[in-house]
């Protein structure tokens, strides 16, 4: 592929020499195919010391160097007063393929993620309120696109009930929620557990912050 | 006689009885003759010759706390008789008489001596009205274990005149915040000495110790969604799942037996209790209803569970025999207010302590006699107060609570008095279970 004109052995060899130590300490021999068919010889390091491979360049960056240069012709030649053609061609590129279908997986889960609402429930209380009932009514909408993906719902309570009736009070909330979700005909798998209140999203010791952890959390399998 | 300062108990309402001093043998045991009301046994406590540098740790002051705290003595005040605190001997003639003559006929002093790498304590109990040495203990160990040597005497001189056991050698397990997770601690009794059990950065929750005080069952939600209770070997450190059924498995307490366990499981669909011997193997239901019914109790005697139920729609205190039979209410709504949980029954048998909930919706400690006749708060302030757990001797009870921002382990005598704090680590520290000594 390369037609050098071939005017000056010192030029050639410096190169060479050149062409060698760019391509460093790749030790790939593969041949990479063109896209217009033509061939490119794999690069020779038959001589020079060979670097270990844990050197940290990227072999396929190097490699594309060393092959091809930056404008796909190889090593340079040097100037000639009659010089060939030189074929030019675009870099060789081979890319890690992504997964389509992981892709629209996780932004299908991502989007229902975030139709998942908190819902919340009165002192002291497991049963829906009307609000909880709207919200959940929308987060079953996004559940339906997704319903392969398995989905746990927590139970949280806020600082005003003792450690151990808030363990159980918060799993009657996950499972009103639960029941209420199945009847609207969501068909993933569900999973329900109660953190009492170990674990508030609000710290301060009045209203403004009880109500925030009085909570049912739902959360997609592998979403944040 | 002193002023019967130790019968300041009228004041909280209490009849007052006689107590008795009854010879038996090499023990004088002590009898109360109504639960509740004591005649504390004045005791003087002369200053112990100390022999070595103790690096700040001072045994008198351990053992004169530990005497207070049993509210078993009344402990002289002798700078106030002209003894001189430091002392580089044994009390003289003129010292032991001028003390005895005030009132305080039962004497202790005591030395702090090196021996070799360890340290020796000696401890000696003179009786003034009979002027005889009623006995020594020489407790030898290495000098980090000096407060343990001033606790156990202090066990001696109770157990020397009431025939109990004594709270000093006792320790406290409890929850304390690592992080983003909550870890399992032990601390002796006064809140020295606290160590950390559990290292698993994530949930730990309700320890319960087992009679012998070589076991702590306890919640992790190490496995996932679903808490279980598992069992730590104190001594051989090893650790495994008593039960593991799926849904929250929750509140263990251990029998006084240590051959089972109760606790709450969501396995039915909601709360139920249920019993499961101690090697997780064989479980007994106890409960069946549609309503949560959690967090058991045992009684001393093993007969009965105190427990918590919402079946009445608010939860209350529920009591029943240890075969589910005899279920019945021991709070009421009406009577005892909204919300009554986390039932913990004193090793005594006579008072159930529980969460109780104000007026301001605060929670509190109350406490009612198992046959319903008595009740009252135990405690009062602004924060909420729980997890209530009692000594052994049945006169105190080691609660969490956030009265000072915090949340922090305190212990209260039982008649309301003796407010103490016990942590101060500056994080989170709850669920205090008090253990046997």
């Amino acid at each position: 592929m390369i037609i050098g004109s071939g005017k000056s052995l010192y030029w050639i060899g410096v190169a060479g020499l050149v062409g060698m130590l760019a391509m460093g300490g790749c030790s790939k021999k593969s041949v990479v195919a063109t896209t217009s068919g033509a061939e490119v010889a794999p690069p020779k390091a038959e001589s020079g010391p060979s670097k270990p491979s844990g050197d940290a360049k990227p072999s396929g960056d190097a490699k594309a160097k060393a092959d091809t240069g930056p404008s796909g012709g190889g090593p340079l030649e040097g100037f000639s007063k009659s010089p060939k053609d030189e074929a030019v061609k675009s870099l060789p590129m081979m890319v890690a393929k992504a997964d389509q279908a992981e892709i629209d997986a996780r932004r299908a889960r991502e989007a229902a993620q975030k139709q998942l609402a908190d819902i919340y429930f009165a002192f002291d209380k497991w049963a829906l309120t009307t609000e909880g009932k709207k919200n959940l009514t929308q987060s079953a909408d996004a559940l339906k696109q997704v319903s392969n993906l398995k989905l746990l719902i927590e139970g949280h309570c806020d600082e005003r009930g003792s450690r151990e009736y808030n363990l159980v009070l918060g799993e009657k909330r996950a499972k009103e929620t639960e029941r209420f979700l199945l009847g609207l005909g969501i068909r993933n798998p569900v999973a329900v557990t109660s953190f009492g209140k170990e674990r508030p999203v609000c710290t301060e010791h009045e209203e403004s912050c009880y109500w925030k952890n009085r909570r049912a959390h739902l959360i997609l399998e592998g979403a944040k | 006689m002193p002023p019967l300062s130790g019968l300041g108990l009228a004041a909280a309402g209490f009849v007052i009885s006689a107590a008795f001093v009854v010879s038996s043998g090499a023990v004088e045991v002590f009898i109360e003759a109504t639960r509740g009301s004591i005649q504390k046994i004045p005791i003087a406590i002369f200053p112990f010759q100390e022999g070595l540098s103790l690096n700040g740790q001072a045994p008198l002051e351990v053992l004169k706390a530990d005497l207070r705290r049993s509210l078993l003595f009344d402990v002289a005040d002798l700078e106030k008789l002209g003894i001189k605190a430091g002392a580089s001997s044994a009390p003289d003639d003129e010292s032991r008489r001028r003390v005895g003559e005030a009132g305080w006929a039962v004497q202790v002093w005591g030395a702090i001596l090196p021996r070799g790498e360890d340290t020796v304590m000696e401890g000696t109990l003179y009786d003034y009205n009979r002027k005889e040495q009623v006995g020594g203990k020489r407790y030898v160990g290495s000098p980090d274990v000096i407060r343990q040597m001033a606790h156990r005497f202090a066990d001696e001189l109770a157990f020397h005149f009431t025939g109990e056991q004594g709270i000093a050698r006792s320790r406290i397990a409890y929850v304390s915040e690592k992080g983003r997770g909550k870890e399992l601690f032990v601390m002796d009794y006064d809140g020295y000495n606290p160590r950390q059990v559990t290292f698993d950065e994530f949930l730990n929750l309700a320890p319960s110790w087992s009679p012998d005080k070589q076991h702590l069952a306890f919640v992790t939600y190490r496995a996932g969604k679903d808490p279980q209770i598992h069992a730590l070997d104190l001594v051989t450190g090893r650790r495994r799942a008593i039960v593991a059924l799926p849904g929250l498995n929750i509140t263990p307490d251990w029998a006084p037996s240590g051959e089972e366990l109760a606790f709450t499981t969501t396995k039915d669909g909601n709360a139920e209790i249920y019993k499961v011997d101690k090697a997780g193997k064989r479980f007994e239901r106890l409960t069946n209803h549609w309503a949560a019914d959690l967090a058991p109790t045992w009684s001393p005697t093993g007969r009965e569970i105190a427990f918590t139920s919402d079946r009445g729609g608010t939860p209350q205190i529920y009591l029943m025999s240890a075969d589910g039979s005899n279920l019945h209410p021991l709070t009421y709504k009406d009577r005892h207010g909204t919300y009554n949980t986390a039932a913990a029954w004193s090793p005594k048998g006579n008072w159930i302590a529980h969460v109780c909930r104000d007026d301001r919706r605060l929670l509190k400690l109350c406490v009612i006699s198992p046959d319903g006749q008595q009740s009252r708060q135990l405690t009062t302030g602004s924060s909420n107060d729980e997890s209530p757990s009692w000594s052994a001797d049945g006169r105190h009870v080691a609660f969490s609570s956030a009265r000072n921002g915090k949340r922090d382990i305190y212990m209260i005598n039982v008649d309301g008095t003796g407010l103490e704090r016990l942590t101060a680590s500056g994080t989170f520290n709850d669920d205090p279970a008090w253990s046997l000594p």
